[in-house]
């Protein structure tokens, strides 16, 4: 689609993707606006540290303009850029140490809870709780509990072995379970 | 904890995951639109440099073949020269042997050799 026939601030989506497929930065640029809250989000409860997901979150966007023409339909945007930002978030943890490493089960339950009872509480606790699991756990478990993945979706897009996924979500919801159930930090 | 407390977790954490709101812009769609924009500068420099470069490379390797080809061009031609004549006269002579055949089949395999050796060469220089 040539530029000039789409107007940005009121393309759909769909329009948006096939500019952009054609090399228009100032089309692609808007997708980013429109995608970025929801792209940051995903990759922010998969990372640990905001910063660290904002940089993956640039990073699977460009990786993005660059494959845009793989993408066969835009209605398949978001499958297929999620599958780029777990690529990327996975590529960068088994470039720093190894997302496929034994867990460390033993790991404790942080007790510095200040006693959050605002509805923001609740936020605040399930990001800091979040941060408790390892990077698989947080992984498997915001791809199955926030994306609404399936066991055999998160294999298929993680690439990790279905026993080490549903090992994955079961201990990072029990660890969220116990950390976010009433009274567990109480004292 | 039973089975329907698990079930009841479960959704209070989906509905927890929903209502963390997503980051405002904050410049992040900007900073993106720049890297993109410095990417593609970059990717049309490269056209640009590796044009330049197999140009470069084309007017080197004419220059070599045209030096080539006058020091060693006549004793070449001589030599592609008899080996038709030897080629021409066994078949005159209907004496189809296999010295001939295999003299062509030299030059054939050679010539494709060749061929392929260059474009194998191009592509790899193209990737």
């Amino acid at each position: 689609m040539a530029r000039g026939f789409v107007d940005l601030a009121t393309a759909s989506e769909a329009a948006l993707i096939l500019a952009a497929q054609a090399r228009d930065q100032g089309a692609f640029g808007e997708l980013v606006k429109r995608r970025q809250g929801w792209a940051r989000a995903l990759l922010r409860r998969m990372c640990a540290s905001h910063a660290e997901a904002d940089d993956l979150a640039q990073e699977a966007f460009l990786r993005a303009w660059e494959r845009l023409r793989d993408l066969e339909t835009p209605a398949a945007f978001a499958g297929w850029f999620r599958r780029i930002a777990v690529t990327t978030f996975l590529m960068a943890k088994r470039k720093a140490k190894g997302i496929h490493e034994t867990l460390d089960d033993s790991m404790p339950l942080a007790d510095d809870r200040s006693g959050p009872d605002a509805a923001a509480g609740a936020r605040i606790d399930l990001e800091r709780a979040l941060t408790l699991l390892s990077d698989g756990e947080r992984l498997c478990v915001t791809l199955n509990h926030a994306e609404g993945l399936s066991h055999a979706e998160i294999v298929d897009i993680t690439g990790l072995p279905l026993g080490t996924v549903k090992s994955h979500i079961n201990r990072g919801t029990d660890k969220l379970r116990r950390y976010l159930s009433p009274g567990a930090h109480a004292a | 904890m039973t089975e329907q407390s698990f079930d009841a977790f479960e959704a209070d954490l989906r509905r927890a995951f929903a209502g963390i709101e997503d980051p405002a812009d904050d410049g992040f769609a900007a900073a993106v639109s720049r890297r993109v924009a410095r990417r593609e500068r970059g990717a049309e420099l490269g056209v640009w440099a590796r044009a330049a470069a197999f140009t470069v490379a084309g007017a080197a390797g004419a220059t070599a073949a045209f030096a080539l080809a006058q020091n060693a061009g006549p004793m070449l031609m001589a030599q592609f020269g008899m080996t038709f004549v030897n080629v021409q006269s066994a078949l005159a002579a209907g004496d189809w042997s296999t010295g001939a055949a295999s003299m062509v089949m030299t030059q054939a395999l050679l010539a494709l050799g060749l061929g392929a050796g260059g474009v194998a060469a191009y592509r790899a220089v193209a990737d």
